[in-house]
């Protein structure tokens, strides 16, 4: 069986002159660094990071110029060609890395008690891990990166039969929401990540090059801890991690310190780079930031005082039976209004304080949007939440 | 310079990373750079041997350079870890990297010797030994002619009376004793030894250890204890003549060497004059004398030369606040005052301290003293690097728990020593029992799923003095065959010194062998067990 989700090359190829056409050339660059980074040849890597380099440079000093944006896309087409040529054909079999079975943790003190739980994970998939604060998702990631001891259950690593428990955790890279401090020059400990993951010599200074200008560091590269912002040092400590190319990534709370834009930006980019045809891994995230999350997430789990209450796969969102469709709306309207303009119909309205939720289990979310739109309803934000964990909170 | 060390280093962090994280090359730069600044502070302040160097100084001074060194060491260490980072490590990572460690502590604490080694070096580069020897005997030559006429000539005879304390009772053959200071000539002594009696039927048996005798001692009675094999080696000198089974006339010539300070210089190269080879070729028959000027002048240039000229050397010595060597000036005919008076009159003290001093520089490093620069060189060495290898390979909590935990286990050990009295038996028993423990703790952490911080403990423990378990084992097996030894009976003829030095004339060798055995142990322990019991230990989750 192959990876449900992995990018083919040609479409990769494709998704980037899609970009380029709809002149998105930052996006259209990263997929090309993605995409040099599967040919496994240097020159192409170099060239790649070359012609992003350049344009990310010409955009910090000014709008791109007609002149230089006709420079850069010559560049992108000449590329383009030789990325195609030099593509490696691969076809990855599905391989389960890790599968807890009822895996359980009490604490010697305090109250909280995380319930037997089960998860298996693959290469290539993402799983978040949504709950609110103290509920057990640190806990829960932690006994799943080996850092912390069971209390029941067991935890296999199918991907590493043979392996000793370091080399397991030497492959389990675990991002932590407060991220220790790094010594020295941010560059030497990318240069380190990457020579202890055995990538030596010219390939560790092309990593590095490549992980800089990937995550858009290399402006950053010869400062130190201190003189980055929070948000800087996650996208830091997630150049370094993947630099030492873990099998699975666990990350906890990673969009914390993250903007809008660059959390979508990393999550995306995060997604791209597990579903690698090369090298594939799986990810799993905890974040309070569900909507983010549930965009690039396979499977959500959603745990509550240290019990897992549910579990959505993206790939099954049927409509069952006993389906309650769940809208979440914003608007000026009272909730008087509101409820007159679906007397016709048995719904249930709650507030949470910003939002009203509507929920129905006759009418699906395009039937209710239709009949605000008709009461004329002043909507200013609308999201079904129907598969969403977001109903859980 | 500083461009090349980058390159290396920047070399190494993309090559080698866990030998870039020992910074071995700052660590050799920064310490040959230290020791050529010590030295040439050293050097300029020191250059002239002669002088004494107040050592105890230069080594507290340094001690302060190393702290620092070991700590800014320790500060770049905290940085980057290859093994707590999970990092691909390679089969030799272990040992390589205690290697480096030991070398790299080697190089902080070799700062100490610098003064030592600069001082010896100034020595040798100012000085020939052969030369010195020539010069030594030469100024003994000078002053025994110049000053012919106030030195003694005749010969001392102790007598030396044997006790027999192989009993508890003790009792001294006073009659046989004589307080009367006796000279003789040379040719009495001689002449006395040919009609004596032959060395060889000296009857030991009886007297066991130590030979407790009187002798005549600066004009008082007195009795010593001397080493029953010294004791007899000192009877096979031509000097001694045997009076019966337990009494000995020895015979002392007068000193004739006034210059010269341990005689080191005649070790290698030339053949030190003695008092009877001066008594024989230059006081026996009064030596002509062409010019008395001219030897008076070469013996000045040759003073001048070695004297480390008013200095306050610990050698003068002082009664009632007055320098011997200025208290009896005026006695050159007194047998007893002619040597502060040689010694007034040449400032001889200065003179042989500049000797001394010179002649302690330039054997600084001989291979009879070799053992006093290496051990602590080693020893500190070794501790410092294996701390540091177990901080690096720990959890910090284990780590520093283990220390406590050492401090803690040393005391309790400790009163429980005083408390029952034990003997080193005792001490180098309860070191292998904990060591046992210890083994037995840390094993358990391969079969552990999760970290204990007692196992942890226990581990490092035993990881810290595995070194020293082979010298504690021989240790242990010398001091329970030294217990026996003095509970059994003595057989044969043979005195007890001989017995002891028989029995045990390997144990030198063995101690240094155990030491040796233990490194290599360590070594071969580090690559094939505790590799994998400091990853496991690492790797397991914590509770």
């Amino acid at each position: 069986m192959l990876i449900k989700d992995l990018v083919p090359m040609n479409k990769g190829i494709q998704e980037i002159q899609n970009h380029i056409l709809h002149e998105d050339y930052a996006l259209a660059l990263r997929r090309l660094l993605d995409i040099s980074l599967y040919t496994n040849q240097k020159k192409l890597i170099h060239e790649s990071i070359a012609v992003s380099r350049a344009y990310r440079e010409k955009c910090q000093q000014n709008e791109l110029s007609e002149t230089e944006e006709s420079v850069l896309l010559q560049e992108l087409q000449s590329l383009l060609p030789k990325l195609n040529e030099s593509m490696v054909q691969t076809t990855h079999s599905e391989q389960k890395i890790l599968e807890a079975t009822g895996v359980s943790k009490t604490y010697l003190k305090g109250n909280f008690q995380l319930q037997p739980m089960d998860l298996s994970i693959q290469q290539g998939e993402v799983i978040g891990v949504v709950g609110e604060n103290g509920n057990g998702k640190t806990t829960f990631l932690r006994a799943l990166g080996g850092q912390l001891a069971l209390s029941g259950g067991k935890i296999e690593y199918p991907l590493f039969p043979k392996a000793n428990l370091y080399d397991i955790r030497s492959k389990i890279a675990f991002i932590p929401q407060r991220i220790p401090r790094w010594q020295g020059y941010l560059k030497d400990n990318l240069h380190f990540s990457a020579a202890i993951s055995e990538v030596y010599g010219d390939d560790n200074d092309l990593m590095v090059e490549y992980i800089l200008e990937r995550l858009g560091l290399n402006n950053y590269r010869n400062l130190r801890w201190d003189q980055i912002s929070s948000g800087y040092r996650t996208r830091f400590e997630i150049a370094r991690i993947l630099l030492q190319r873990p099998s699975l990534l666990i990350l906890d709370e990673p969009l914390a310190n993250l903007d809008i834009n660059t959390q979508e930006i990393i999550l995306n980019d995060l997604r791209f780079m597990a579903k690698s045809a090369i090298r594939p891994f799986g990810i799993i995230l905890s974040s309070q930031q569900l909507h983010e999350v549930e965009k690039v997430a396979d499977k959500i789990i959603v745990l509550r005082q240290g019990k897992h209450i549910h579990s959505q796969d993206k790939h099954q969102k049927v409509v069952e039976g006993d389906t309650q469709f769940v809208i979440e709306i914003e608007t000026k309207n009272s909730r008087e209004e509101i409820a007159a303009a679906f007397e016709n119909h048995k719904v249930r309205i709650a507030f949470n304080g910003g939002f009203f939720q509507i929920l129905s289990s006759e009418l699906a979310a395009q039937k209710m949007l239709n009949i605000m739109l008709s009461a004329d309803l002043q909507l200013s934000y609308f999201r079904d939440i129907t598969f969403s964990s977001k109903r859980f909170f | 310079m500083i461009s090349s060390l980058k390159n290396l280093s920047n070399r190494l962090l993309k090559n080698r990373p866990d030998e870039w994280t020992t910074r071995w090359p700052w660590v050799l730069v920064i310490g040959v750079a230290i020791h050529l600044v010590l030295g040439l502070v050293v050097l300029a302040t020191q250059w002239d041997v002669r002088y004494e160097t107040k050592y105890e100084l230069w080594i507290g001074l340094i001690f302060i350079i190393i702290i620092l060194g070991l700590v800014g060491y320790l500060l770049f260490l905290l940085r980057f870890n290859v093994f707590k980072r999970f990092g691909k490590l390679s089969p030799w990572h272990y040992v390589g990297t205690f290697l480096v460690y030991f070398f790299t502590m080697a190089m902080i604490v070799s700062w100490a010797y610098n003064p030592f080694a600069v001082t010896s070096i100034a020595a040798r580069l100012k000085y020939d030994d052969s030369q010195v020897a020539k010069d030594i005997n030469r100024m003994n030559v000078l002053l025994n002619t110049i000053e012919y006429d106030s030195i003694p000539k005749l010969w001392t005879r102790q007598k030396v009376v044997l006790v027999d304390n192989s009993g508890k009772q003790t009792y001294y053959a006073d009659d046989h004793y004589t307080n009367e200071n006796y000279n003789y000539n040379y040719e009495h002594a001689n002449t006395s030894i040919k009609n004596g009696t032959p060395h060889n039927k000296i009857v030991t048996e009886g007297y066991h250890g130590y030979i407790e005798m009187r002798e005549l001692f600066y004009e008082d009675t007195r009795v010593a204890r001397k080493d029953s094999l010294k004791f007899y080696t000192d009877l096979a000198t031509d000097s001694t003549v045997v009076i019966n089974d337990s009494s000995y006339y020895r015979f002392y010539g007068p000193d004739y060497t006034h210059a010269g300070a341990y005689h080191q210089f005649f070790n290698n190269h030339d053949i030190e004059l003695t008092d009877v080879d001066l008594y024989h070729q230059f006081i026996k028959k009064k030596p002509s004398i062409e010019s008395l000027e001219n030897l008076k002048a070469e013996l000045s240039a040759l003073i001048e030369k070695y004297s480390a000229k008013n200095h306050n050397n610990r050698y003068r010595q002082y009664v009632n606040g007055i320098e011997v060597s200025t208290a009896a000036p005026n006695r050159p005919n007194c047998p007893q005052g002619y040597r502060p008076y040689l010694k007034h009159k040449y400032q001889l003290n200065d003179l042989n301290e500049g000797i001394k001093n010179i002649s302690e520089r330039y054997y600084m490093w001989s291979w009879n003293k070799i053992g006093f620069f290496t051990y602590p060189l080693y020893y500190i060495s070794f501790a410092l690097s294996l701390l540091l290898f177990l901080f690096r390979h720990n959890r910090k909590r284990s780590f520093f728990y283990t220390l406590l935990a050492g401090v803690l286990l040393f005391i309790f050990s400790v009163t429980i020593l005083a408390l029952i009295n034990g003997d080193s038996i005792f001490v180098f028993g309860l070191c292998i029992v904990y060591m046992i423990i210890f083994a037995v703790m840390a094993s358990r952490i391969f079969t552990a799923q999760r970290n204990s911080l007692i196992q942890d403990m226990a581990k490092n423990l035993f990881i810290y003095f595995t070194p020293i378990v082979p010298l504690i084992i021989t240790a242990l097996y010398y001091e329970i065959k030294k217990d026996l030894f003095r509970n059994k009976r003595m057989e044969g003829s043979a005195s007890y010194t001989v017995q002891y030095q028989e029995a045990f004339q390997y144990e030198s060798l063995a101690i240094l062998g155990s030491q040796i055995l233990g490194f290599f142990l360590f070594i071969v322990l580090l690559h094939f067990v505790y590799s994998k019991l400091l990853r496991k230990s690492y790797a397991l989750p914590d509770n």
